[in-house]
């Protein structure tokens, strides 16, 4: 296990970005601790400080703004599922948040530690990407906002550079009509990884349907289905044959890995069924906002 | 009447205030923490290792190495493994000691102030190791191109063989007017108890060493401990305190003999303190045994009427590195391909493996399950192919009171297969088909496709022995103390029996007070030290509740004899020997092999999602004859407990065990189900038909609703979908492969 030096616990933003600025000291930051943890518990490493960035209130905030919610990085899980506004405005960010792992881990970890541990499965980034999600970055040298779908480089990567923290997920006010879901299949019913999980957002324009369909669980980092996307792209209508060749065209687009879970064939299968189903619901859906 | 009863457990209180304390939550005055060093070698030949640097840690006190067994070997019924591995360790052992065969064989146990200090020397010990050629599984190690053992004199990997010749074959398939076959892969499978291993060993005043562990044989673990520490055995104490269950996994030393060493080796240094190791989850899924894999071929010939007139098969079980209990567990299978059924011709090999992979050992079933996996796949399958009701085609076949075993000698009286699955027919219905009401959870938000929902309905059977078999030693003691003046007013029971958490002590407690004919609340006990009880024999192959009730039964009979003779407190001890059992003949299999046997049956119903591979089991009604349920709450616990881990054996728990390395040895990559993911029902039917020999007639029961489980499930999805699956655990990802394959999805 890795020796840890000390914990820190600052309340002052511009102390914290200073103490992860110095160069001498090898830190992580840390919100609800139940990746890092884990992680550290067992894999070897150097000497880490850890600091801890839920003293930090502003970071704990969900913030409604003129034009989008700002959901700060310590923001946890249960007051993502408890928020009134992302049940009005975006519940699919509640659909993914409820099912990762279980309450007690949903007690304790937040939007921002599961963003930036940069799983593959991670049950709140497929909805976060299908909301235009940007991350809000600091750090001593100043803010810098990246759109989430560039976000990620790898398993456990993201683009933070040395000094840079997650500050805030920014997510725009909807599409009038827009309605969006998360689903997830995993082996166990609860407390387990997804194999995989698909978020969709569908809305109308004036040039016609206009959808996002974000992957986990089927690439390097989580996805979006860019070449499926285009397929709806100006449909007058959804119905369960575009459903099905934008699924298919979202499964060709993916090379996932076989493990425990699941194989790579099945992963493939799962995508192109889910997101058809997806589809053909969130379709029915959009239809009854036009008419309502 | 105390048995009988739901008589609360004895251990209840303290296990839910947190009082019980395991192995993991003992300490003492002056503790030193303990790291075991596994070789994580799967085939290599240790060149040298040197423990300067590991002793150069701040806090390292001491480090044991092989060195220090005087006779370097383990073995619970062959001794082919060393304790630890190292260059010049083997000693007046013949099994070389520089040779690691399995990636948790253990190499040194480094001892420091704290564990951290402990697990930095550790990391500092330099080891320099070459590595050797794999035979890692059944598939390379049937070539013989690589020998795990080439110590053994027999010089292949194929160490153990048992024959059943029965019958007249050619006569049998001539009469066969259908003829089935299959080939089952079975997989590993994780004990996964909820208590990691763990123990604390020190040398008392005495110079007794001493060693606090979770077990299943008190006496068993002295014995190795003294065998391989070359000490007579009374110098060596083995207590153990509450055990976070067992499940056979603790059948062999994970610690016992190493903390013993490392206590022994401190105390010669002159250094009188308690040293602990406690094994985190990786280490125990790592370092301990697991249910063997298996690859089992078979032919199985039927007349248009039912009746099994031919049975060829041919089994591998993969032993993995060491033997364990393998040879015994090869037998449990080797008499269980044929089923509870009597069946005429009989031609079966079986063969255990030695292999560069975890060994196979111990785990509830005992070679039953991978056994009867074929026994009830085929019977299955049979019917099918005859148009014939699943029930029917196992009446015309099942044994009764007087017929012969595979063994071709009679079963041992009491055989009720036949009532259990009577019981079982009723309880559950079978005969009206009612429609199958379950759902499938699995797709959060949507929720499955109603079209792409499958239901079905099937049923297995099985018999597993109760006792030790073939000859082994059979024994189990138990002393009682009277007290009182003109009437005996308090027991007491002093038994070495392990409470696993299944409630042993309980039951002993409910017997004994049944067997003076006092209130349960007048009875106490003393339990698992080898300092003031005798031998017990183990927690397992079903047998305690039967053996302890047998010799708590002698032992009050002794005490009231002396009571009556005027003894006060009146003492009885008594030694329960049941009737002797037979090995099997080598080249027939012939043999009185059992003494005495359980019976048990099983009904699921399932529902599939095609679109998913997702399977959910809805009811489970289990029959099993208990004999005499010494406490129905408990035996409802054990039918629930084993279903829930024949579930995960079933349907989610998958090793991968790759080049001699297990790759996902954590509870997020293994995974057993979750509370969520059990059945919606297990139904319980407790048949009671009582054994000749058993202590107010009860028979074992703890690992027999385990067994059917898995082909019963199979049998379902069968039925819901028309495909047959040969191999398990059914993951979605298998599931969904072999729909597709069929056409189904």
């Amino acid at each position: 296990m890795a020796s840890i030096k000390e914990v820190v616990r600052p309340t002052d933003l511009q102390d914290l970005l200073s103490i992860i600025a110095d160069r001498e000291v090898e830190s992580r930051l840390v919100a609800g601790g139940t990746d890092l943890l884990l992680k550290y518990r067992t894999q070897p490493g150097p000497e880490i400080s850890i600091v801890d960035i839920t003293g930090i209130t502003e970071l704990g905030e969900i913030i409604e703004e003129s034009d989008g919610l700002r959901i700060g990085a310590a923001v946890r899980l249960v007051d993502i599922i408890a928020s009134d506004v992302v049940a009005e405005r975006f519940p699919v960010l509640a659909e993914g948040a409820v099912v990762v792992a279980g309450p007690q881990i949903r007690n304790m970890a937040t939007v921002g530690g599961n963003v930036c541990n940069a799983s593959p499965s991670a049950d709140t980034i497929p909805p976060l990407l299908v909301l235009r999600a940007e991350a809000q970055i600091v750090s001593a040298s100043g803010r810098r906002s990246v759109p989430l779908d560039r976000f990620f480089l790898g398993p456990g990567k993201t683009i933070l550079d040395r000094g840079e923290m997650l500050e805030a997920l920014w997510i725009p006010w909807p599409t009038t009509g827009a309605v969006a879901s998360y689903t997830k299949l995993s082996p166990r019913r609860a407390m387990d990884l997804a194999v995989v999980g698909v978020a969709v957002a569908l809305w109308n324009n004036s040039g016609g349907l206009d959808a996002r369909i974000g992957l986990g669980a089927v690439a390097p980092t989580p996805i979006r289905a860019m070449a499926a996307e285009e397929v709806i792209k100006g449909s007058v209508k959804m119905d369960s044959s575009l459903a099905t060749e934008a699924a298919q065209m979202a499964a060709a687009g993916i090379s996932p890995i076989s493990d425990v879970r699941g194989g790579a064939d099945y992963r493939k299968k799962m995508v192109e069924r889910l997101v058809t189903r997806l589809l053909v619901d969130l379709g029915e859906r959009v239809g009854e906002q036009q008419e309502a | 009447m105390t048995v009988g009863t739901n008589a609360r457990r004895i251990d209840s209180s303290d296990k839910v205030t947190g009082a019980a304390l395991y192995p993991g939550d003992l300490s003492a005055d002056n503790v030193l923490s303990a790291k075991v060093v596994f070789s994580d070698r799967p085939h290599a030949r240790m060149v040298s290792m040197d423990t300067a640097a590991a002793f150069a840690v701040d806090g390292v006190v001491e480090v044991v190495t092989a060195a220090d067994i005087p006779l370097n070997e383990y073995g619970l019924t062959m001794f082919d493994q060393p304790v630890l591995i190292g260059v010049d360790g083997t000693g007046k052992s013949h099994i070389p000691s520089n040779i690691s065969r399995w990636e948790a064989d253990q190499v040194a146990i480094v001892i420091a102030e704290t564990e951290a200090s402990a697990i930095a020397g550790a990391r500092a010990l330099t080891i320099e190791w070459e590595d050797l050629p794999l035979a890692p599984d059944l598939t390379a190690a049937k070539t013989d191109e690589t020998l795990v053992h080439p110590e053994n004199p027999i010089n292949s990997n194929t160490y153990t063989t048992l024959r059943i010749r029965k019958g007249d074959m050619e006569a049998g398939w001539a009469e066969a007017d259908v003829v089935i076959e299959g080939t089952y892969h079975l997989p590993h499978q994780e004990h996964a108890y909820l208590q990691p291993e763990a123990g604390l060993a020190y040398v008392d005043a005495d110079g007794v060493v001493t060693v606090k562990v979770a077990g299943q044989w008190t006496h068993e673990d002295r014995e190795q401990i003294a065998h391989a520490l070359e000490l007579p055995e009374p110098m060596v104490r083995v207590i153990y305190p509450a055990i976070g269950g067992a499940f056979g996994g603790r059948e062999d030393m994970s610690l016992q003999i190493v903390l013993a060493a490392a206590a022994l080796k401190l105390h010669h240094r002159g250094i009188d303190r308690p040293v602990r190791i406690v094994w985190n989850r990786e280490e125990s899924i790592v370092g301990h045994h697991k249910r063997h894999r298996a690859e089992i071929a078979t032919r199985w010939g039927a007349r248009k009427d039912g009746s099994i007139v031919a049975v060829e098969a041919e089994a591998f079980l993969d032993a993995g590195a060491y033997n364990y209990t393998s040879s015994k567990v090869l037998a449990n299978l080797h008499l269980t391909i044929t089923g509870p059924y009597n069946i005429d011709n009989a031609h079966i090999d079986s063969h255990a493996v030695y292999t560069h992979s975890v060994p196979g050992g111990a785990f509830r079933g005992f070679g039953g399950p991978q056994g009867s996996f074929v026994s009830e796949n085929q019977m299955n399958k049979v019917a099918e192919a005859l148009d014939m009701d699943p029930i029917e085609i196992r009446r015309i076949n099942l044994l009764h009171d007087g017929d012969d075993f595979i063994t071709q000698r009679p079963m041992p009286d009491g055989v009720s297969i036949e009532t259990v699955i009577d019981e079982l027919v009723e309880v559950s219905e079978w005969d009206q088909r009612r429609p199958i009401d379950v759902v499938v959870p699995n797709i959060r938000t949507l929720g499955s496709n109603p079209s792409a929902i499958r239901t079905g309905r099937g049923m297995a059977c099985a018999l597993k022995n109760v006792g030790f078999t073939m000859g082994m030693p059979e024994q189990c003691e138990a002393t009682v103390t009277l007290r009182g003046d003109d009437y005996v007013e308090f027991a007491e029971l002093v038994h070495a029996g392990a409470d696993v958490g299944q409630g042993a002590h309980t039951a002993f407690l409910q017997m004994l007070a049944e067997a003076v004919d006092i209130p349960f609340e007048n009875v106490t006990g003393s339990f698992s030290d080898t300092a003031t009880s005798g031998n017990s024999g183990s927690a397992s192959a079903s047998r305690l509740t039967f053996m302890a009730g047998n010799s708590i039964q002698g032992a009050t009979e002794e005490a009231k004899k002396a009571w009556i003779d005027g003894d006060r407190p009146a003492l009885g001890h008594f030694r329960y020997v049941p009737p002797p059992t037979e090995a099997m003949d080598p080249t027939t299999g012939k043999g009185n092999v059992f003494f005495a046997l359980g019976y048990v049956a099983e009904i699921v119903e399932i529902a599939v999602d095609v679109e998913t591979g997702h399977v959910r089991v809805g009811t489970v009604y289990c029959a099993v004859d208990v004999g005499k349920a010494i406490n129905p709450t408990l035996v409802r616990g054990q039918v629930e407990g084993a279903i829930v881990q024949a579930h995960g054996y079933a349907l989610t728990e998958r090793l991968r065990v790759k080049d001699g390395r297990i790759e996902n040895p954590t509870l997020s990559g293994y995974l057993v189900p979750g509370s969520m993911d059990t059945p919606d029902r297990i139904e319980t039917i407790s048949v009671e038909v009582a054994d000749p020999l058993g202590p107010w007639g009860a028979r074992g029961m703890a690992e027999m609703p385990f067994i059917p489980y898995a082909p019963a499930v199979v049998a379902a999805l069968h039925d819901a979908t028309g495909v047959w699956f040969d191999e398990i655990p059914l993951t979605p990802d298998r599931v969904l492969a072999g729909l597709k394959e069929a056409g189904v999805s």
